[in-house]
């Protein structure tokens, strides 16, 4: 079962995405979303309220989603947040790279809506 | 006088066969020099056989004989010499007209002279016939002489040899006369003029008719000059390479000129573009290409001799290199072939004796292949050049589709986002015709991004940046979830995908699993498209024995429209489509067919469309090799880690030594791996050789060096493909790679990833110094070393802190000296970057506890402060502290470089103790 109060951060740089990123989380998955700017945005979150996951685009100005990632994965307060990187990068490479970086998955843009929300609520159950 | 005798007639003989040898050549030849040297020699070889005939008959049974006239007939042919003589110097260089008139009547006056008088001729007369020869051979001495020194080479030594024996003829003449008039010492002047005619024999002998070994001789000081440097030189270091190659042209061209004596020395090629011929190093200098001497050359297969060079026989450029020095008579052009044809000619230009060319022919000759030689390696270069130019540019291409792609996915999410959000209701509820329109706005989207995949696969393939990852699959499996995906969207359309499974079960294939389901994929997407509504598609797999071996075969049929005959091979073509009004019909852009054909190709495998006709449906066939076991085995690009990966850095083996990093160096040279390793375990590395490329791409798989050192010229596989290799392989792309070559061409492997370049000899001071900086590097990728930020400006706690974990260390932070040393307690940090105004405990007091405890005496400590140090501050840091960076001068550089040099220094002593120091577990 999913928590109600269960909070998804979304590190996502581009307004639209951003939106429809967020009504996955809250209306598809029906839990809360909070919407992180930018890279540094997202740390700042993280220290605020411990989000169940982040949903990270990788391409941020500033701190990148690969550095965020670096950041959270290698604190141990914050290492068991799972990462799931949405990205519009789309070479194999990318993933790698991602997957490297500590993301646990990897979503390429552009993504089914079903999809996206499989995957959300897989992490969800899965730290519940 | 038995002596003197046998030195006459052993002179006497030299003279006669060299006389024998003159006339014998001129007869074979006719030229002029060739008839001039026969009449010097023959009138040489005339004399002294009339001689002999007179001496040697005193033996005979009949007496002495008395010929008529041989004292008349033996002056006229001794006044011959000094005007045949001449006639030589002038074959060579030009003799002033008078000169040759005042000898031919010299000649004729004094030869009707002796014959007219009566024998024994006047003291007047024998005395004026003397001086004219004296003064005739000395005369063509000087004149030999002096060509001798105008020009180089085999010439010059030809040319001396036969000035020497004009001198030794006029001194063998001076002697001869002077002998009786000497009385007592007759016998000495006697032998002294025997001697000089003989040595002046040989001369000759050695000057117009040199044997083969003195030819070569002769030729070699030259050669060697040329051939020493430019076999142990190789390539100077620091010269561009065109330029090294334009140096060893225009070296050849200096060459040639110093070996025959050549004025000039010219290379002029063929442009195979433009179809004519330009000067070597002046290239806007344009021939005319196949008429003149130049293109009989090239036509022909020999070289050409040219005498009396007249302007309009060479190219204008040729004649204007000249500039306002006259013409050299003769010119030796010798074709330069490569690979079998003439690409150019090597053209000497020289004033040359006739007699003189041939030996200059083969030199030249020599240079012409000499120049053959490195315009073949220029060319091969060239090639190679162009190559990595092409690469690269497939390379950007294939960056800038990446880039493209990204910034056309971000608003493509967008739009599939929102239309997806408005279909499922969740901005509310939409009518039908709304909800029709935004189904278009999510199925254009779709193609689009198809398109957007396809391009991007395409341009994959092109640049040869598609790998593969390739495992043994079944094919059953594959063509079951390939179908699966599709079966909705065929259904939509009313048309039925069907499995046809085999009877026996088949061989795995060997393939990229994502690769074959997008080929597969590709394909049943292309029968829906050509299939009408209720149409039906099968797919199947079977075994087919193929060209190369074992294959499986997937088919895919469709009873769509069919393909004519002449569109069965077109159709894999990029951008074919069936029929230019099926574009409207059918829609894409044609990409899908030609990406399967190209990654069936990648696989080693192969495509086949057939068809019965238009309206008869159609059968795609993709053939893949069987994965056979030992292929599976011998995978180039390691699909998985192989388990030993797994154990390794989980630090399960006991070994003691398996703590020091490990090096891995591939040298093929013994001697040079034998000090390498001496210098890396010295510094405190493991190390482990690999001889060759495959062996190293092998070992830094299943070892995971914390570097390795790579030299570039290996047997298997040169060092730039197992760079490369390792860099595109993602278990072996974090591995810092530092080239340690002869080969010295950093830009090239720094573009391809190299972490740094040495070049060889080793500098050891250098290679500890690279591997230091790297060893930073290792505590990054690993993420076992941790430094501790005590600072009690969160601030700049976070900044520090943030830049230090962005660069990979695992970064800790302490607010004040007491938490600090409460955090060297719990987290056992690598090192230590610390403030020194701090409240309750201080930075002094931290380090002072820091030293007074064994377990902490070690730790590297960075002090960062903004305090002005008195003098008694600094004495206490210096003693305890390893740095200290003001933070008016913090740069994040220096900061991260003290911190990775204070690691290796503090490893390197920690290994000495074997104690391990303060390295985190």
């Amino acid at each position: 079962m999913i928590p109600e109060n269960a909070l998804v951060l979304i590190g996502e740089d581009e307004p639209d995405n951003q939106i429809i990123l967020q009504t996955v989380v809250e209306s598809l998955v029906g839990v809360r979303a909070e919407v992180a700017g930018d890279g540094l945005a997202v740390l700042a979150s993280v220290g605020r309220e411990r989000p169940r996951m982040i949903l990270l685009d990788l391409m941020m100005p500033g701190l990148d989603g690969f550095q965020v990632t670096r950041q959270l994965k290698s604190d141990p307060a914050t290492a068991g947040i799972p990462i799931v990187a949405v990205s519009a990068m789309a070479r194999p490479d990318d993933r790698e790279a991602a997957l490297a970086a500590g993301c646990d998955e990897f979503v390429r843009k552009p993504f089914e809506l079903d999809d996206l929300e499989a995957v959300i609520r897989g992490y969800l159950e899965e730290v519940s | 006088m038995d002596a003197l005798r046998a030195v006459q007639l052993v002179t006497d003989l030299a003279y006669l066969l060299l006389g024998i040898a003159a006339i014998g050549e001129a007869l074979r030849s006719h030229e002029r020099a060739r008839v001039d040297v026969a009449i010097l020699f023959g009138a040489l070889a005339g004399t002294v056989a009339l001689q002999e005939i007179q001496l040697l008959s005193c033996f005979g049974p009949a007496g002495c004989l008395d010929l008529p006239w041989s004292t008349q007939l033996t002056t006229v042919l001794i006044l011959v010499l000094p005007y045949a003589l001449l006639r030589l110097v002038d074959d060579i260089a030009d003799v002033p007209i008078w000169q040759m008139r005042l000898s031919l009547t010299l000649l004729v006056v004094l030869a009707a002279a002796s014959v007219i008088s009566p024998a024994p001729a006047g003291a007047w007369l024998v005395a004026v016939l003397t001086a004219y020869l004296i003064v005739g051979t000395a005369h063509a001495a000087w004149a030999f002489a002096r060509l001798a020194r105008s020009t180089a080479g085999i010439t010059r030594r030809r040319m001396a040899a036969v000035a020497w024996g004009c001198a030794l003829l006029a001194a063998t003449l001076v002697l001869a006369v002077l002998a009786p008039a000497t009385g007592a010492d007759e016998f000495l002047f006697l032998a002294l003029s025997r001697l000089a005619g003989l040595i002046s024999g040989l001369s000759f002998w050695a000057g117009f008719f040199p044997p083969n070994w003195l030819s070569q001789t002769w030729r070699l000081p030259e050669l060697l000059g040329y051939l020493r440097p430019t076999r142990l030189m190789a390539t100077p270091s620091g010269q561009p390479v065109a330029a090294s190659d334009a140096m060893a042209i225009d070296r050849l061209c200096v060459a040639t000129a110093a070996t025959t004596g050549a004025q000039r020395v010219f290379l002029i090629l063929e442009d195979a573009v433009r179809h004519d011929l330009y000067l070597w190093g002046a290239p806007s200098a344009r021939m005319d290409a196949y008429g003149g001497s130049i293109g009989r050359v090239l036509a022909s297969n020999g070289p050409l001799v040219l005498r009396d060079v007249q302007p309009k026989q060479l190219p204008p450029a040729v004649v204007a290199a000249f500039g306002s020095e006259s013409l050299p008579s003769t010119a030796l052009l010798v074709p330069v072939a490569l690979d079998g044809k003439n690409v150019g000619v090597l053209a000497a230009f020289a004033e040359k004796g006739p007699m003189f060319v041939e030996d200059d022919l083969e030199v030249v000759s020599f240079f012409a292949a000499e120049a053959a030689a490195i315009l073949r390696i220029q060319r091969y270069r060239e090639s190679v050049n162009e190559l990595e130019a092409l690469r690269e540019a497939d390379r950007l291409k294939d960056e800038f589709m990446a880039v493209v792609s990204h910034e056309l996915r971000t608003p493509l999410t967008a739009i599939s986002g929102y239309s997806d959000i408005l279909l499922r209701k969740l901005s509310g509820p939409l009518n039908e015709r709304q909800e029709r329109q935004v189904v278009g706005v999510r199925d254009a989207s779709r193609r689009l991004l198809a398109l957007i995949n396809d391009l991007l696969d395409v341009s994959k393939l092109e640049a040869g940046t598609l790998d593969l990852r390739l495992a043994a699959l079944d094919p059953q499996q594959v063509m079951a979830r390939s179908a699966n995906a599709l079966r909705v969207i065929a259904s939509s359309k009313g048309i039925s995908i069907e499995e046809r499974q085999s009877d026996t079960k088949l061989p795995p294939v060997l393939a990229d699993d994502e690769r074959l389901q997008q080929i597969l994929t590709n394909l049943l997407t292309n029968a829906i498209k050509f299939t009408p509504q209720g149409g039906s598609i099968w797919l199947a797999a079977r075994v087919n024995d193929g060209p190369n071996g074992r294959e499986i075969a997937f088919l895919v049929h469709d009873t769509g429209i069919g393909l004519a005959p002449g569109q069965v091979t077109r159709v894999w073509d990029r951008f074919y489509q069936a029929e230019s009004s099926s574009t409207r019909r059918f829609g894409g852009a044609g990409l899908g067919l030609s990406i399967v054909r190209r990654l069936a190709e990648l696989h080693g495998g192969r495509v086949e469309a057939s068809s019965a006709g238009i309206d008869q449906g159609s059968t795609f066939t993709l053939y893949l090799p069987v994965a056979v076991d030992a292929q599976a085995a011998a995978l180039p690009v390691g699909v998985a880690p192989p388990p030993v990966d797994v154990a390794l850095p989980g630090g399960v083996t006991a070994d003691v030594d398996s703590d020091l990093p490990l090096v891995l160096v591939v040298e093929d040279d013994a001697h040079i791996a034998t000090v390498l390793r001496t210098y890396l375990e010295a510094d405190g590395y493991r190390v482990e050789h690999a001889d060759d490329g495959h062996e190293a791409l092998q070992l830094a798989r299943s070892l995971q060096p914390f570097a390795i050192t790579l030299d570039i010229s290996l047997p298997k596989l040169d060092g730039w493909s197992v760079l490369n290799a390792l860099k595109r392989e993602p278990a072996t792309a974090e591995i810092p790679v530092v080239i340690v070559s002869i080969v010295d061409n950093r830009n090239f492997g720094m573009v391809l990833g190299a972490t740094e370049y040495l070049v060889k000899p080793i500098d050891h001071e250098r290679l500890r110094t690279v591997l230091a900086g790297l060893d930073g590097l290792r505590a990054e990728r690993d993420g076992s070393s941790s430094v501790l930020v005590v600072d009690d400006d969160p601030a700049l706690r976070d900044v520090l802190g943030s830049l230090l974990s962005e660069d990979g260390w695992r970064v800790t932070t302490a607010g004040d000296g007491a938490a600090a040393l409460a955090a060297v307690e719990q987290e056992k940090p690598t090192a230590m970057v610390l403030d020194l105004m701090m409240p309750r405990v201080d930075g002094f007091e931290v380090l002072q506890t820091l030293r007074s405890h064994a377990t902490t005496r070690d730790l590297p400590v960075i002090v960062v402060t903004a305090k002005d140090l008195t003098d008694e501050d600094r004495d206490r840091l210096a003693r305890s502290a390893e740095r200290v960076i003001l933070k008016q001068a913090l740069r994040v550089d220096d900061l991260r470089q003290e911190i990775r040099g204070l690691l290796s220094a503090h490893r390197a002593r920690g290994n000495g103790q074997q104690n391990g120091g303060a390295a985190a577990p």
